[in-house]
């Protein structure tokens, strides 16, 4: 009776229970903390993740040839009694067999979901400090649109060419209501991402919307653009990282199209929006702007886990084919036992992925910003490896060649490719144990007692592991007191080096020779424009040459475009300054016959630095000679290369080095194209590339984009259709700071500084009252905010000894790469130290012992589920740390990607409120005259009596 | 309290020993269940942790009981301010719904009924003075549960963000020690509360020979809740925790970020005054500019050519008046 009342009850509370999951699975949930229970409720309930289950089934199923099907794995987990009377019943008929299987069933499936709640606690902690620099979403503590605000608050003008108005324009909008034009757009979304949960209600797997939400978190063109989509999934582990799919592009493509058509607001440059209504209870965010389409969790709570089982190969033959029996029978899915990253992910280079993100692209997250480090130019850490994307200028055996690039990385003799230990000196290549692994990298030398200590004293290897972040400094300008020109660097001094923000472009060029690189005239900001347009011409500039574009009184020049059949030297050519003051720039009806139209673009901006250079100085100060050469064409490939690095163009080069992916910066792209201008004089650099196979390479890659920039399709849609920073270039032509002449710009700290700094150039040069008996050097290079000088002799010789408009450093710091497989390292060193393993063992033998052992070749099926169940217990303990230790892992990870810019930005902002006081202070102590100067077309003070 | 015990008396021993015996087992099997989730580490239960959740807060009846010196004095205030039962199926809704708004006040209440975009809590901020992240000031809710609890019930505080990991913390804690000092009386409490509401016993016990059934079902459903609950709310909390804190970092970088941009827009202005200043350079510089020698507008010439001589060139206000 008490039995039978007990199994009622059971038997009711059962259903009770089961109908209270129901109930808590069917709401879905609305808020982040509904979210976070839900995901608690599904890893702790009385469940096996579908995933897991089926990976358990499949492995029982080609151990030992035994069907059981994901349910019946649920049983062995729960309900083992039943489990092993079906077991018994149905399939072998040997209960000890099936008893041992259900205690080896009951381990592997509470370790591996061990292991995934790891990975979500790992990603809740990783995700929410990267919600902080997301773009997008991250509206709880997001500061990149205030930092992008700070950035171009303190830009100099001299930089407005080569940005686009990124920031100026950028803003958010938010569409939290249905709105026609494009609901159904997004219902289409929807529904192709609610197609990648698999699972019944309640058990749903969302492995494949997670990876899509990972490869489409930047924008779906960005992906596109890898080629023609057809689910190329590379399978395998990390298979889903790379995976596409392809309704979601469509979708996608579909949104944008809905949005940019159908809503104003997208077109205007550079929005986004947040059309969320269709997708809250999935936790997405779509967004929008001009250029792209993408998703993204709001808070990314479940990660890409490693694939359990890989069925790419089937997909893709369903893709093709659609025959499920065939493509199950030729392509069965494939076990990922685990721990077998053959290719982890590689460091994105600076325009792809988060990089893509308009506000990154500028140098938050993916290129190192502008600094004022110039003082420390002459300091011998320079980019170690030039060519090479090596963001952490890792330089093992410090001889000052990154690793990347340095073919024997410890500096042992040894190459690294014949190295056996290629990170730490062993010149004797001592491997006892025969694994292939030098010894003093095994932690496992089977034959060696002093394992430990050889990987212990691994940790005292020279080198260490992240190289200084000085070595990303690439400003060369020398403060006051620096050595102009060559000669060995002075020691760094504190106090002589000095700090200061200076304008102009001081990139240090990879030329052979130091070259004057600021022969740009009275106008202080160097080459490019930075002032707005205030007057429209007089005469509008047309396809053809025209002798009616003059000079106005503001200017010492005006430019002509026209289009010639032939050009001197077959390409643009910028033609020497007439008396009149016109300056004729020809264009040619392609580019060396190629065909290529596009590229007229870039070349115009190329051309008018040129008319910048030739409207102040005579254009025999850019011939003659290679270095002159050099100089000038630098400067203007330069600025040509930047406008195609902003533009894409340079991400869509793709070179090797050396092995190595080469990443094409704007100074390696001005330095090869400025060595085949001038290659009739010699050489101006050591470039790593042919320089007429890259110019060809760089013509095919703009047609390629022509299109989506929509590049001119002939040389009078060249000059109908100026490029807004050729545009701007030629309204940055005349004088700024005459009484007569309206000048007019964009109010930042720099462009502030532009026009000081030229008034005060222009009035020594032009109104001082007595030439050549100023305290100052007067010659173009002479101020202190003048860009780098060198041995040119068209530069000066003499930097002046003190600056008069020293401001704060702008010591913004860098912030790291987004590395997400940090985590996995971090969690790998974790991993190490807590199974009692050197710190400095190789990631591979520190991953989790489980998935060494799965991934160890066993003879015996059996064999290795025993090993399994020892593993587990094993692991008990350490995975128990490892969970513990997740807010750490966590932590050091969040510290890593802060650590190396809140110390410099603290200083920076430090400096920033000093100056600000100091120049606050001189304001308020300055001793204004009684009367000033009267504006334009005012009253003249009264003539004192 | 006093109702239990009498309840407890009607029921005879022959009827509660296997009750009892269940009773002992459910309780271990909760127990079991808390040491079970190591995270985050709570302190242990009290006699006062159970009244939270069993009553509804009354100011009076604390404030009453405050000052009560003995037990006569706290039966005087049971009588005198009354306590209003939670009952126990709204314990889980109370507890979740809270650390749900307090997550969600933290994030920052939605603009329009849209997720993805927050308005920060406590707004913008202050850049001057010496104002931390730390005395951003908590939402009401967290103070209304502070006061709620122990440590928190007898003074003043003033609470800030940084109070909510403490606050959420006790706040656990005591709610997972009224769910496990539940779970030691569980069936008396069922019995107690089912007679209460009558619902099992329309003609008595006689007329339900279902009785014992429904009692065994409800409590091993409770059993169940309980144990789940104890599963679920320790870890859920922890990664609330986890994220809260994360973001909390991020978000005083921001604050930080949010005032440079201030101060580069008053440095910014001040270079704008600097700017306008320049400007009248050329003409400081000019010898023959009014500004440095106003004779110039009084030189009895044409300087600009307009055809009138300075003297009659009202005010010489022209601009080639000044260059000339």
């Amino acid at each position: 009776m008490r039995n039978s009342i007990a199994i009622i009850g059971m038997l009711m509370a059962l259903g009770s229970t089961s109908s209270a999951l129901a109930a808590n699975v069917a709401s879905a949930p609305s808020t982040l903390y509904q979210r976070i229970k839900l995901l608690q409720e599904k890893e702790t309930l009385d469940e096996v993740e579908p995933i897991i289950a089926k990976f358990a089934a499949q492995l029982i199923s080609n151990t030992y040839s035994l069907t059981f099907s994901e349910n019946e794995i649920g049983l062995a987990v729960h309900n083992p009694g039943e489990f092993i009377g079906r077991c018994g019943r149905l399939q072998t008929k040997q209960l000890i067999v099936c008893e041992n299987l259900q205690g080896e069933i009951q381990r592997l499936v509470k370790r591996e979901q061990r292991v995934r709640r790891l990975a979500r606690d790992l990603s809740i902690s990783a995700g929410s400090y990267e919600l902080g620099i997301s773009e997008y979403p991250g509206t709880f503590a997001g500061f990149p649109t205030a930092f992008a605000s700070i950035l171009h608050i303190w830009e100099s003008g001299t930089d407005r060419m080569f940005t686009t108005d990124i920031f100026v324009n950028m803003s958010v909008a938010s569409y939290p209501e249905p709105l026609s034009a494009i609901e159904a757009q997004f219902n289409g979304l929807k529904t192709a991402l609610e197609a990648l949960k698999t699972g019944v209600a309640g058990r749903e797997q969302i492995e494949e919307l997670a990876g899509a939400i990972a490869r489409y978190r930047f924008g779906y063109k960005a992906v596109a653009e890898e080629g023609a989509c057809s689910r190329n999934d590379p399978g395998g582990e990390l298979g889903l990282l790379f995976a596409r799919w392809c309704n979601v592009e469509i979708e996608l493509n579909n949104v944008w199209n809905a949005a940019t058509a159908g809503l104003p607001v997208v077109n205007n440059d550079a929005l986004v929006v947040f059309p969320t209504w269709a997708y809250r209870n999935m936790n997405i965010i779509v967004w929008v702007n001009n250029r792209d389409a993408g998703i993204e969790w709001e808070v990314p709570l479940e990660p890409v886990q490693p694939r359990m089982i890989d069925d790419s190969a089937y997909q893709q033959c369903m893709a093709s084919a659609g025959d499920a029996s065939m493509c199950s029978a030729t392509f069965p899915p494939v076990l990922s036992l685990g721990g077998n990253y053959a290719a982890p992910p590689q460091t994105p280079i600076a325009t792809a992925g988060v990089c893509r993100m308009a506000i990154n692209t500028l140098g938050f997250l993916c290129r190192t910003l502008e600094q004022n480090e110039c003082s420390v130019a002459y300091t011998p850490v320079l980019d170690d490896c030039p060519f090479v994307g090596n963001p952490h200028q890792t330089d093992t055996d410090g001889d000052g060649l990154g690793n990347s690039c340095d073919p024997d990385d410890d500096n042992d003799g040894d190459l690294d490719e014949a190295d056996n230990c290629s990170l730490i000196p062993n010149s004797d290549q001592a491997d006892t144990d025969g694994d292939g692994i030098g010894n003093v990298c095994d932690p496992i030398d089977n034959n060696s007692s002093s394992s430990s200590s050889s990987g212990g004293s691994s940790s005292s290897s020279p080198g260490g592991g992240v190289g200084s972040i000085i070595g990303r400094i690439t400003r060369i300008f020398p403060g006051p007191g620096g050595t102009p020109g060559g000669g060995p660097p002075p020691p760094i001094d504190e106090e002589r080096t000095g700090s200061g923000m200076y304008l102009g472009i001081c990139i240090k060029p990879p030329l052979r020779f130091p070259i004057a690189l600021s022969p740009a005239g009275p106008n202080v900001c160097g080459i490019g424009g930075w002032r707005l347009a205030t007057e429209s011409p007089t005469v509008a500039d047309t396809p053809v040459k025209q002798d009616d574009i003059l000079p106005g009184p503001c200017s010492h020049c005006a430019v002509d475009f026209y289009c010639g059949d032939t050009c001197p030297g077959g390409g643009l050519f910028t033609e020497p300054k007439q008396s009149n003051g016109l300056i004729r720039v020809c264009i040619p009806p392609d580019i060396g016959g190629s065909g290529s139209t596009a590229m007229l673009a870039p070349l115009l901006v190329h051309e008018m630095v040129h008319v910048q250079q030739t409207c102040n100085q005579p254009k025999e100060a850019f011939t003659g000679s290679l270095e002159r050469c050099c100089s000038g064409e630098y400067q203007a490939y330069l600025a040509q290369c930047i406008m195609l690095d902003r533009d894409g163009i340079l991400a869509d080069l793709r070179y090797d080095y050396r092995g190595e992916p080469m990443y094409v910066t704007p100074e390696v792209c001005a330095a090869t194209l400025s060595t085949l201008s001038c290659e009739g004089l010699g050489q101006c650099s050591d470039v790593p590339v042919v320089p007429i196979d890259f110019s060809n390479a760089v013509i095919q890659a703009v047609e390629r984009h022509k299109v989506r920039l929509n590049l001119p399709t002939s040389c009078a849609d060249a000059v109908n259709r100026l490029d807004l920073r050729t545009k701007s270039m030629i309204a940055s032509l005349p004088n700024v700071c005459t009484p007569e002449c309206r000048s007019e710009y964009e109010n930042t700290i720099g462009n502030n500084l532009c026009f000081i700094g030229q008034c005060i150039e222009q009035t020594i040069e032009e109104e001082r009252m007595i030439p050549g008996r100023m305290s100052q050097n007067v010659f173009d290079e002479a101020f202190p905010w003048d860009s780098c000088y060198g041995d040119d002799p068209l530069a000066n010789t003499k930097p002046p000894v003190s600056s008069q408009l020293v401001l704060p450093s702008m010591a913004f710091p860098i912030i790291p790469e987004y590395r997400p497989w940090d985590i996995a390292q971090l969690t790998d060193r974790a991993l190490c130290q807590i199974l009692g393993l050197p710190p400095r063992t190789p990631p591979t033998l520190c991953q989790a012992e489980v998935s060494r052992t799965l991934a160890r070749p066993l003879s015996d099926a059996l064999d290795m589920l025993l090993a399994l169940a020892n593993a587990v217990t094993n692991q008990m303990n350490p995975a128990e740390d490892i969970q513990r230790m997740t807010p750490s892992i966590g932590a050091r990870y969040a510290t890593t990607l802060y650590r190396m810019q809140v110390g410099p930005m603290s200083k920076a902002y430090g400096e920033i409120l000093s100056a600000a006081a100091t120049m606050l202070e001189d304001i308020g102590s300055t001793a204004f005259p009684e009367q000033l100067c009267s504006r334009v077309n005012r009253i003249c003070p009264p003539p004192k009596k | 309290m006093q109702s239990v015990i009498f309840l407890q008396r009607r029921i005879s021993i022959r009827s509660t020993l296997p009750l009892l015996c269940v009773g002992i087992f459910a309780a271990i099997s909760g127990k079991a269940a808390e040491w079970q989730q190591p995270y985050p580490k709570l302190g242990s239960c009290t006699k006062l942790d159970t009244e939270i959740f069993s009553f509804e807060h009354n100011q009076l009846y604390s404030d009453c009981m405050e000052e009560a010196e003995n037990a006569a004095d706290q039966d005087l205030c049971s009588s005198l301010h009354p306590r209003v039962p939670i009952p126990y199926k709204e314990w889980s809704r109370i507890y979740h719904r809270d650390i749900d708004n307090i997550l969600e006040s933290f994030i920052g209440k939605e603009v329009a009924g849209n997720f993805a975009q927050r308005e920060p809590p406590g707004g913008q901020g202050l850049c001057s003075g010496t104002q931390a992240a730390s005395t951003t000031p908590a939402p009401p809710l967290l103070r209304d549960i502070a006061k709620k609890l122990e440590p928190w019930m007898k003074n003043e505080t003033v609470f800030g963000q940084s109070d909510t990991t403490p606050v959420l913390i006790e706040y656990l804690r005591v709610y997972e020690c009224s769910l496990a000092e539940r779970t030691t009386r569980l069936p008396a409490e069922i019995w107690r509360e089912e007679s209460e509401r009558r619902a099992l016993l329309p003609g008595g016990l006689a007329a339900n020979p279902f009785f014992f059934t429904k009692l065994f079902e409800e409590w091993y459903k409770q059993s169940r809740e309980i144990q789940l609950e104890l599963k679920i709310a320790r870890p859920t909390l922890d990664r609330v925790l986890g994220l809260m804190g994360t973001v909390q970092m991020s978000r005083i970088l921001a604050q930080d970020t949010n005032c440079m941009q201030r101060a580069s827009l008053d440095i910014r202005n001040a270079l704008g005054l600097s700017a306008d200043t320049a400007a009248c350079m050329p003409r400081i510089w000019n010898a023959k500019d009014p500004m440095r020698d106003p004779s110039v507008c009084s030189d009895g010439n044409d300087n600009d050519d307009d055809g009138s001589v300075d003297l009659d060139d009202e005010g010489c206000e022209s601009l080639s008046d000044m260059t000339e």
